[in-house]
C-alpha cells in the first residue's frame, strides 16, 4: 500500500503568489517521495485568498490526489483551523504546513523516512535561510518540541491527543504544547536537518527575526498559559515581575489580558507534564544557540 | 576635383590597402578602384601586373587620369542601374579586387554598392576598403566637450553621409555577404580632431587617461583612423535576431558540485523568491561534476528547474568559473552567489528595487553572518550578527573588503567596458572587481539585510588561504588599482578631510609620547651615569667597610 499524507494549510491573508509558491514546491515534493498527497487548504483570511477559478489551476497544474480550498469565513486561528482541516483525516501522516514556505524537492521522503521509526511521532524540518535555534541530539534527532511551520506527525497521535489545544493556543507556542502533549503520550519528536524548508522570515538591521506586535502579544500570552497548563506557576510570577519591568508594551498588554483571564479561562494542569516540559531561560527546551 | 588629391604613402591607409592587395595574385586580371579620385594607388598596382581601372563620378577626375594612360570611367555610384554599369565596364575580363578606399561613408545605402560590387565580382575577388572610425577616442572627448566639428577632409569630412564603429562595418560586410580575411587599419594617435592642451585630450591629465582608459576597455579600436581591411565573397549573413524579452537579474552560482546539499538550499533560496525576474547561470569548476549538478537542478520544480543554464569549465583561479558566467549572464544586472550562501526572499525584490531607484549604480545590501558546523547537513551552530551591516564607504573598501561577493549586484553593460575577474587573483577576484565597479558606477546601499554569510567551522567555505597568499593577492590588487585613475563618490572631499584629520592628531599624539619617552630615557641615563660616577669615586671605594660592616649589623637585626 502506498503511503498517504494529508498536508493542511491554513491561509491568512496570504497572497495568491505565495500560495502557488508554497503548493508548487510540495507538489515536487511529493513527486520524489512517491506517496499520495492531498491538500487541504483552509482560509481563515475576511474574504476568500483563492477564487473557484483558481482552485481548480491549482488542482490541475499539480500531482496531487486531491486539493481541497475551504474559505472558513472567520479567523479560526492556526490551531482550530488546522484540526478542520484534518478531521476525519485517514491519512497515514499529516503534514501541518505555513503556507510562507517553499519545501526542498527532498523534504517528504527525508521526513516520511525519520517517521520509519514507529516510535516517532512527530518530525520538523530544518528551516532555511534563519534556522532555528532550538537543540536537537544530532545522533538521535530528539528535541524537546517540534515547530509547526513544517510538521510531519501521525494522524492517529494526532487525533489521539486531541489535536491542536485551540481554546489556549490560537496561534502560538501551540505547536509547543502539541509536541510534550505527543511526547507524554510517549511518542519521540525529532528534528531531521536532511529535510529542508525555506521558511519567508525577513531581517531587520540588527539581524534579527524581528516579531510582529501579534507575535509578541500572543506569544508571551501563550507561554503564560503554556506555564499554567505545564505546572509552573512559579515561572508564571518570576514571567509576570520580568516583563511588568522590562517588557515590551505587547508583552505588557499580554499579562493584564492573562491577569484578567477566570479560573476557568485557564489550561488544566497536566499530570506528569514536569517529564517533557523543559522552561529554559524563558525558552522552550534548550538552544543551540 | 574633389578633396582627396591624395599621394601614395607608404606609411598611410593606402598603402597598406595595397599591401592587404598584395596577398592576392592580380596578375591579368583588372583591379577596380572605386572613388578613385587622385588615383592615388593606380602607378603600385600597375606595377603589380594588374590592370588599373578607375571609376569615380568627378569627370576631371577620371580625365586626368585617362591623360596619365590609365583605364577610367565616370559611374556615380548611387544610380540605380550600377551592377548594369559597372558589369559593361567590366566586360567580361576577370576582376581580381575592388578597391573601396574612403568611398562607403559617401553614399547613402553602401549596402546598394557592396552588392553591385559582389555582382561583378569573381568567386575569389577580393574587396579592399579603407572608411574613418567615427569611435576614435578623439571624437568622444570632441562630444565631450560639446563638439561636432565637420571639416573639408578627415574623420567628420563634411562630405561624409555614413559613419562607422568597427562592430557596425562588420555587421554591414558579413550583410552583404563579405568577410574579412585581412587587416591593416591604420592608427593615429592623434586625430585630425586631436585638441593640443585640451586636459580632455591629453594622455597625461587625470581626465584625458580616464577616457582613454574607458575607450580602451570597450574594444580595442580607440585610436584607430581608418580601417583597412581585405574581404573575401560568401553567403550574406542575416543579423541575428535580438533578444525579445529582457531578464532583469542573472545569479551566478560558481559551484565545484562538491556539496549538493549546500546547493540544493540556495537553490530552496532563489525558489522561494517573491520577484521572479531573474535567471540562474551555475557554473560547475569541474566538468565531470556537472551531470550530477545537472541531476540537482532537475530535482527542483519547473518554475526554478526552466531559469536555471548549467555549464562547466576547467582549471585556472575562482575568476575562471566567474568569467563564464559573467559571458554567459543575459540580465540587466549580475549578482554572485557561492553555493553555500543563503538568502531571504525579498533578495531579487530588493535588488530590483536597488536597480530602479538609482539605475546603473552598483548596489549594495547587508548579509548578516552565522557559524556553520561542517558535515553533511551542514546546520547552524552561532546565532545571525549583522557582521556586514555597514554603508559602503571607497576609502574603506581600498584598504579590505567589507562586501560579501553575494551582497552587490551590478549592471551587466560593465562588460561593455571590457569588466571581467582578474584570473591572475587566486583570492580577493570580487573585492578587486567591486573597487572597479563602485569607482565607475558608484553604490547604491538599500541597506536591507537579505543575505546570510556562512562561516564554516572546520573547513573553509569553499578555498582554504594562508596569511602569504592573501597578502600577495592584496597586493597584486593594488597594483592593478594603481593603473588606472580611480572615481570617487560626491562626499569624498570631507571624508578624507576627516580620515586625514584623525591621521594629523594620531601622529602628534604619537609625537609628543615619543618626546615624552625620550625624556624619561633622558633622566634615566643621567641617573645611571650619576651612580656609575659616585660608584667610581675613591670615596665610595673608602667607606666599603663600613657598608659591609652595616649590612651584616642588618642581617643579624633580622634574625
Amino acid at each position: 500500500m502506498r503511503t498517504t499524507v494529508r498536508v493542511a494549510v491554513v491561509l491568512f491573508h496570504n497572497g495568491l503568489d505565495e500560495v502557488w509558491r508554497c503548493v508548487r514546491a510540495l507538489n515536487q515534493s511529493a513527486r520524489h517521495a512517491d506517496v499520495d498527497v492531498t491538500v487541504h487548504i483552509g482560509d481563515c483570511s475576511s474574504t476568500p485568498v483563492i477564487g473557484a477559478t483558481e482552485v481548480k489551476s491549482l488542482q490541475d497544474s499539480n500531482d496531487f490526489a486531491a486539493l481541497h480550498y475551504t474559505w472558513f469565513g472567520e479567523n479560526l486561528g492556526h490551531s482550530a483551523g488546522s484540526n478542520r482541516l484534518v478531521e476525519g483525516a485517514d491519512e497515514d501522516y499529516l503534514l501541518l504546513l505555513n503556507p510562507d514556505t517553499y519545501v526542498a524537492p527532498m523534504l517528504l521522503k527525508h521526513l516520511l523516512a525519520s517517521a520509519r521509526d514507529v516510535h516517532v511521532g512527530a518530525v520538523d524540518a530544518r528551516q532555511i535561510p534563519c534556522e532555528h535555534p532550538k537543540w536537537f541530539d544530532p545522533s538521535t534527532g530528539d528535541q524537546s518540541w517540534a515547530s509547526g511551520a513544517c510538521l510531519l506527525v501521525r494522524t492517529k497521535l494526532f487525533h489521539e491527543v486531541g489535536g491542536f489545544d485551540h481554546v489556549s493556543f490560537p496561534s502560538y507556542v501551540n505547536d509547543v504544547d502539541l509536541s510534550w502533549r505527543l511526547r507524554l503520550a510517549g511518542a519521540r519528536v525529532v528534528h531531521q536537518p536532511k529535510a529542508v524548508v525555506f521558511h519567508d522570515k525577513r531581517l531587520d538591521d540588527k539581524a534579527n527575526v524581528a516579531p510582529t506586535s501579534i507575535e509578541l502579544h500572543a506569544g508571551l500570552l501563550g507561554r503564560l498559559k503554556l506555564l499554567t497548563k505545564y505546572g509552573r506557576s512559579d515561572l508564571v510570577e518570576e514571567t509576570v515581575e520580568v516583563v511588568t519591568r522590562h517588557g515590551h508594551d505587547d508583552q505588557k498588554r499580554a499579562v493584564a489580558d492573562f491577569q484578567r483571564l477566570d479560573e476557568d479561562d485557564l489550561p488544566e494542569p497536566l499530570p506528569d507534564a514536569s517529564t517533557v516540559a523543559d522552561f529554559i531561560d524563558f525558552e522552550y527546551g534548550r538552544r543551540r544557540f | 576635383m574633389g578633396n582627396y588629391e591624395f599621394d601614395f604613402n607608404e606609411s598611410g591607409p593606402y598603402g597598406a590597402a595595397v599591401r592587404l592587395l598584395a596577398g592576392t595574385d592580380p596578375r591579368g586580371k583588372i583591379v577596380l578602384d572605386f572613388g578613385c579620385g587622385a588615383a592615388a594607388v593606380a602607378d603600385p598596382i600597375t606595377t603589380g601586373g594588374a590592370t588599373y581601372v578607375g571609376i569615380d563620378v568627378d569627370a576631371p577626375a577620371i580625365e586626368a587620369l585617362v591623360a596619365r594612360g590609365f583605364e577610367g570611367h565616370v559611374v556615380d555610384l548611387t544610380a540605380p542601374d550600377l551592377a548594369t554599369t559597372l558589369d559593361k565596364i567590366v566586360s567580361g575580363r576577370s576582376v581580381a579586387a575592388v578597391l573601396c578606399l574612403d568611398v562607403l561613408e559617401h553614399v547613402p545605402d553602401p549596402s546598394a554598392v557592396l552588392t553591385a560590387v559582389g555582382a561583378i565580382a569573381d568567386h575569389d575577388a577580393e574587396l579592399i576598403i579603407s572608411i574613418p572610425n567615427v569611435a576614435h577616442v578623439d571624437l568622444a572627448r570632441q562630444l565631450l566637450a560639446g563638439r561636432w566639428e565637420m571639416t573639408e577632409s578627415g574623420l567628420l569630412d563634411r562630405t561624409h553621409v555614413r559613419f562607422f564603429t568597427e562592430s557596425s562595418l562588420t555587421e554591414l560586410m558579413t550583410s552583404a555577404g563579405w568577410y574579412e580575411s585581412a587587416r591593416e587599419d591604420f592608427p593615429l594617435e592623434h586625430s585630425d580632431q586631436h585638441r593640443a592642451l585640451h586636459p580632455l585630450f591629453e594622455p597625461k591629465t587625470n581626465v584625458g587617461s580616464l577616457l582613454r582608459t574607458l575607450r580602451d576597455s570597450a574594444d580595442d579600436f580607440g585610436t584607430v583612423n581608418q580601417f583597412v581591411r581585405r574581404y573575401h565573397r560568401g553567403a550574406r549573413r542575416v543579423p541575428a535576431a535580438q533578444d525579445a524579452g529582457s531578464i532583469f537579474l542573472s545569479v551566478v552560482i560558481r559551484t565545484q558540485g562538491k556539496r549538493p546539499l549546500a546547493l540544493s538550499d540556495v537553490l530552496c533560496c532563489l525558489g522561494a523568491q517573491t520577484d521572479l525576474d531573474f535567471e540562474v547561470v551555475i557554473v560547475v569548476h569541474d566538468t565531470a561534476r556537472l551531470e550530477a549538478v545537472r541531476k540537482l537542478v532537475d530535482d527542483f520544480e519547473g518554475n526554478l528547474a526552466q531559469r536555471v543554464r548549467t555549464m562547466s569549465c576547467e582549471g585556472g583561479t575562482r575568476s575562471v568559473p566567474a568569467n563564464v558566467g559573467l559571458r554567459a549572464a543575459r540580465g540587466d544586472y549580475v549578482v554572485f552567489l557561492d553555493d553555500d550562501d543563503l538568502v531571504l526572499a525579498n533578495y531579487v525584490e530588493n535588488i530590483h528595487d536597488g536597480a530602479k531607484e538609482a539605475p546603473g549604480t552598483v548596489v549594495r545590501w547587508w548579509a548578516a553572518e552565522q557559524k556553520r558546523t561542517w558535515g553533511d547537513d551542514g546546520y547552524a551552530s552561532g546565532p545571525l550578527t549583522p557582521a556586514y551591516a555597514t554603508r559602503f564607504d571607497m576609502l574603506r573598501h581600498l584598504r579590505q573588503n567589507e562586501t560579501p561577493f553575494h551582497c552587490f549586484a551590478f549592471p551587466r553593460k560593465l562588460l561593455e567596458l571590457g569588466f571581467e575577474f582578474n584570473e591572475t587573483l587566486t583570492v580577493c577576484e570580487d573585492w578587486d572587481f567591486l573597487v572597479r565597479a563602485a569607482s565607475l558606477c558608484g553604490v547604491h546601499d538599500t541597506e536591507q539585510m537579505t543575505a546570510i554569510y556562512n562561516k564554516w567551522s572546520d573547513q573553509s567555505s569553499s578555498h582554504v588561504v594562508n596569511a602569504d597568499e592573501w597578502l600577495v593577492m592584496r597586493a597584486l590588487v593594488h597594483v592593478e588599482l594603481d593603473k588606472h585613475s580611480l572615481l570617487l563618490p560626491p562626499g569624498s572631499a570631507r571624508n578624507l578631510d576627516r580620515v586625514l584629520e584623525r591621521n594629523e592628531i594620531s601622529a602628534r599624539r604619537i609625537a609628543e609620547l615619543e618626546a615624552e619617552l625620550a625624556a624619561i630615557h633622558q633622566v634615566s641615563n643621567n641617573a645611571h651615569h650619576a651612580l656609575n660616577e659616585l660608584r667610581s669615586s675613591t670615596s665610595w671605594k673608602l667607606s666599603a667597610p663600613v657598608r659591609a660592616f652595616g649590612n651584616i649589623a642588618r642581617r643579624l637585626r633580622k634574625r
